[in-house]
């Protein structure tokens, strides 16, 4: 079991503040530095990437929608964890390649974590070829690793530098950050089926064109409607999207969720790919049930072991789902671990291996990790 | 949840990933990446009949001990270990294979294990926690064949994309090997010769010049022949790369034949003074480049170059046109010593012209017998008739009697030496067989005649001598031949060989225009010479000259310290042949005794002196 993480927040958006977590955890004796911050800090990009780069330290991490501290989440401030283990930290910045040239790319870069079993991958949630760069990674990796993470970025689709590297803050990349101790995780999300299944008739990537050989955004709104009382409006997608993701159901029973985010009226894009070929249903929940999901991901992960650090990545559209009561699901987390603090971030698409093994991009989930 | 159209979904999944590729490990890769997804394995491997060379292969095998090899596994490894290391799984699959079984479930350290036959000629294991229902594994079947087929076509494929490779490859080798040459890697002659082509058709369309330049090594022939042709290989191979390297994105070049390279530069502009002043410049770096000493296992070599070159604007000269231009230059520079560069001039065809006519006429001369030898007598102190040179004469019917000095050095050039030494050694001997007959004075010796480089170096010079003399059926002793110094050192062991041969059949030798040649005075006591001739330029006006006495008298005590005797060449005045005769040289040769005589007047100078010796 690897020591305590030294860890230190800041409901500031202040640099100044950032700089003296980083300064104090240094001081502490920390041998890396995993940085949690938020969108709203709006750090001017100059001086970040100037104390980035003077830091002496492995430094990793990103800028996420909102971060969480002991159950409660900010939409501004800083998260510093102190790694009393040396990370490996491998910046993977072409991962836009060609299939046979990622792979190569992927083999010659990931050399000095090759021996590695547990990691954080942290990725840029803009980037659309996050998911086949986690294919390549677990391909190359093997089964039997343990991996938690998640998007970050802003939800206001800027363009912006997002993940921290000692090289100053970048954007377009998958950080893979490789832990010389075990993690252990718990996933889950409280989604349950409510209609389908449906088959992808048609899609690419994360486009999901039709479904049951009809345009995928039709299918949607007829099953909206059917089980609604009144006449859809035409904004219907805004508000209803968020409490029905479609689901894509494992021969085990499993539920991927992908989260549609928009529509130009006639396909759905996701938060993920969906297989043409594949089944998917529509999904729904509450926030009791998402609430309770939480609850076991938290059991789960206690009666895995000890811990000393947790780290929860968390999705930002649950937040969306549950308003108010999203800190009624983070005090639920926090609470099996009165004397560990619970830390992490509100991220856009969260990465975990299944149970099967597999390192996958989830929806609309809860990531639980310990080290 | 409607599990019929599940299963129905993840056999279209899986079909669909079939034959997406024509590249078996790809379309495998793609198969099981989904079979790993949609059916929640950890780990998806294939296993197929392989070739020695691990290329699979689909025909069923007659032997039934036939191992299936690691393929391709998704992801590739399981807790570290690569699932190609891992010998418990591949001994599952073989056993798997060797019972003949379609499907089976087998446990192996809290993982189960699907296994899964491909064709008769491999096998999918699909590695998960949980065990697979009946209904899926009985719908993957259909996949499983669809699968065999596809992996069939894709390994026919695959060998068939193989043998268009390897007919490429052999072709682009054929064509490669037709346009380069072996030793250097440059271009060929017959390459460079098209591409010569193609740069005087462009010229002519776009207005501007071409030129090529013919580089030839100076004195190559002597790192073959002292060290062998692997070390004059070497020297090739680095002089075509610093050729190559000195003209690199400016012009082409070409091995054109043994040491002769070609550089073909193309686009010039038209006004020729830039011209010249661009093929200074390659010039320039060409001849840096190659006086550079080669640095080589066997040592430090040294080669310096001579360049002919020839300049092209239009299609008024062809290919042939502008090698032969090149290539007259070429000789022209030779001519006036090495690390030379010529610019071809019409003057140089017309001197090669009539060199060309010369020669013809000299073999014309050979055939009608007009070559004739004159014998300037030689004498002692005194004045006895010791010997005679013979000297080649050539009388023109046009021209009357024409000097040795124009025609020696052509024929040197050619073959037609070895005719006219041949024709020297036949007359003296005949010759000398004549004067056998007569009644010789004692002091009379013998007749010495000329003989050239050529004929020394020929394998059998000592044979065709020996030869003349039995065939004349004269005293080899009457018979001397005359080398030079310099002639010797090509290849001073065969020479010293040669000469001892000789000299014990009894023909003797002498060593002609000494002290003007670069002999080595240890190689000088192991010849079996037994005359040294002071050149005539140390003998002229002797008598005023101190340093050509003293180098004439250097000359005389070094054959006296080698018990040879020494005879002065251009003896013209009374007052040379005294000083001489102070010196201690008493055999002479020249103009103050007697001008070179046709062979009747010698007999009759023999005769006369024998006479008034017996009187």
């Amino acid at each position: 079991m690897s020591p305590a993480s030294i860890i230190k927040f800041t409901n500031s958006p202040s640099l100044d503040e950032l700089s003296k977590a980083i300064k104090s955890v240094i001081e502490d004796g920390a041998n890396g530095i995993l940085l949690l911050t938020c969108i709203n800090n709006a750090y001017d990009a100059k001086k970040i990437n100037g104390m980035l780069v003077a830091c002496s330290l492995p430094l990793c991490g990103g800028i996420f929608p909102k971060i969480i501290y002991q159950g409660k989440n900010y939409t501004q401030g800083a998260i510093v964890i102190g790694l009393m283990i040396e990370p490996e930290i491998v910046n993977y910045s072409m991962i836009n390649k060609s299939d046979p040239d990622l792979k190569h790319y992927i083999h010659t870069k990931s050399e000095k974590i090759e021996s590695y079993q547990d990691f954080i991958i942290i990725s840029d949630a803009l980037c659309s070829k996050s998911e086949n760069f986690i294919d390549h990674f677990y391909d190359f990796m093997g089964s039997g690793v343990t991996t938690i993470g998640g998007g970050a970025g802003s939800l206001d689709d800027a363009n912006n530098p997002v993940i921290f590297t000692n090289q100053g803050l970048v954007r377009g990349i998958t950080q893979v950050i490789a832990l010389p101790c075990p993690i252990n995780n718990s996933i889950g999300h409280g989604w349950e089926l409510l209609d389908g299944p449906y088959l992808v008739t048609s899609s690419e990537g994360h486009f999901v064109y039709s479904l049951n050989y009809k345009p995928t955004f039709d299918i949607y709104k007829e099953i909206i409607q059917s089980r609604s009382s009144t006449p859809l409006c035409a904004d219907f997608f805004d508000t209803f999207a968020k409490n029905h993701p479609l689901g894509i159901i494992s021969l085990d029973g499993e539920i991927l969720v992908r989260d549609p985010i928009q529509t130009n009226g006639s396909y759905l894009e996701c938060v993920g790919n969906v297989p043409v070929n594949s089944m998917v249903y529509l999904l729904q929940s509450s926030q009791e049930k998402m609430i309770d999901a939480s609850k076991e991901v938290a059991q789960n992960l206690l009666q895995q072991g000890p811990l000393n650090t947790l780290l929860l990545f968390d999705c930002i559209s649950r937040d969306f789902f549950m308003g108010d009561s999203i800190n009624d699901e983070l005090e639920a987390i926090q609470h099996p671990f009165p004397n560990t603090c619970l830390v992490g971030a509100m991220a856009i698409g969260e990465i975990a291996n299944t149970p099967c093994g597999s390192i996958r991009l989830l929806n609309k989930s809860t990531v639980l990790g310990s080290f | 949840m409607n599990t019929a159209m599940h299963i129905m979904s993840i056999q279209h999944q899986l079909v669909l990933a079939i034959g997406k590729d024509s590249d078996l490990k790809k379309m495998l890769h793609q198969f099981l990446r989904l079979c790993c997804l949609s059916l929640n394995s950890t780990n998806c491997h294939v296993f197929l009949v392989q070739d020695k060379n691990k290329n699979p292969v689909h025909q069923k095998s007659k032997d039934s001990s036939v191992k299936l090899g690691h393929y391709l596994s998704f992801p590739m490894k399981k807790h570290g270990l690569l699932a190609s290391h891992n010998q418990p799984l591949a001994n599952i699959v073989n056993a798997f294979f060797t019972d003949n079984l379609v499907i089976d479930v087998i446990e192996y350290e809290s993982s189960l294990y699907h296994l899964f036959k491909i064709g008769d000629f491999g096998v999918l294991a699909i590695e998960r926690k949980q065990q697979l229902g009946e209904a899926i594994r009985n719908a993957l079947t259909p996949v499983l064949k669809k699968l065999a087929t596809s992996s069939i076509a894709s390994i026919n494929h695959r060998s068939l994309v193989l043998e268009i490779k390897t007919r490429k490859q052999i072709e682009e080798k054929i064509s490669y090997q037709a346009s380069h040459d072996f030793l250097t890697g440059l271009f060929n002659r017959m390459e460079m010769q098209q591409r010569i082509a193609k740069a005087i058709d462009n010229c002519a369309q776009q207005a501007n010049t071409g030129a090529i330049l013919l580089i030839n090594l100076d004195k190559f022939k002597n790192i073959n022949d002292v060290m062998g042709y692997h070390v004059g290989d070497k020297v090739l191979r680095q002089v075509a790369n610093r050729l190559r390297n000195t003209v690199r994105n400016l012009a082409t070049v070409a091995r054109f034949d043994g040491h002769e390279f070609i550089v073909l530069l193309k686009g010039l502009p038209v006004n020729p003074l830039e011209i010249k002043s661009i093929i200074n410049g390659v010039i320039a770096d060409i001849v840096f480049a190659i006086e550079i000493p080669l640095e080589l296992s066997e040592g430090r070599f040294s080669v310096s170059c001579f360049i002919g070159y020839e300049v092209f604007n239009d299609t008024n000269k062809s290919v042939q046109d502008v090698l032969k231009n090149a290539s007259i230059a070429m000789y022209e520079a030779f001519k006036k010593g090495k690390n030379k560069a010529l610019a071809y001039n019409s003057n140089m065809s017309v001197q090669l012209n009539e060199h060309i006519t010369y020669t013809q006429e000299i073999k014309q001369a050979l055939k009608n017998n007009n070559f004739e030898l004159h014998y300037q007598p030689q004498y002692d102190h005194l004045k006895n008739i010791v010997g005679a040179e013979a000297l080649l004469r050539w009388n023109n019917p046009l021209r009357g009697y024409e000097s040795p000095g124009i025609y020696i050095p052509i024929a040197e050039e050619s073959d037609l030496i070895i005719q006219i030494g041949s024709y020297v050694l036949k007359q003296a001997c005949a010759d000398i067989k004549k004067l056998e007959q007569l009644d010789l004075p004692d002091s009379f010796k013998q007749i010495s005649i000329n003989i050239s480089a050529k004929q020394l170096a020929k394998h059998n010079f000592v044979q065709t001598i020996i030869s003349a003399v039995e065939e004349s059926q004269i005293s080899p002793s009457r018979l001397k031949i005359e080398i030079t110094e310099s002639m010797m050192m090509g290849d001073i062991e065969l020479s010293i060989e040669s000469l001892e041969k000789l000299h014990r059949f009894g023909v003797e030798c002498a060593i002609d225009d000494f002290g003007t040649g670069y002999s080595s005075l240890a190689y000088l006591k192991r010849l079996p010479a037994t005359l040294l001739k002071i050149d005539r330029y140390f003998v002229t006006d002797i008598h005023k000259d101190k340093s050509n006495t003293a180098i004439a008298g250097m000359i005389i005590e070094l054959a006296k310290s080698l018990n040879m005797t020494v005879i002065a060449e251009g003896v013209e005045k009374k007052e040379e042949l005294d000083c001489l005769v102070q010196l201690g040289c008493y055999h002479y040769q020249g103009y103050y005794f007697s001008h070179p005589i046709v062979f009747d007047k010698l007999q009759m100078a023999i005769k006369l002196k024998a006479n008034k010796i017996a009187m």
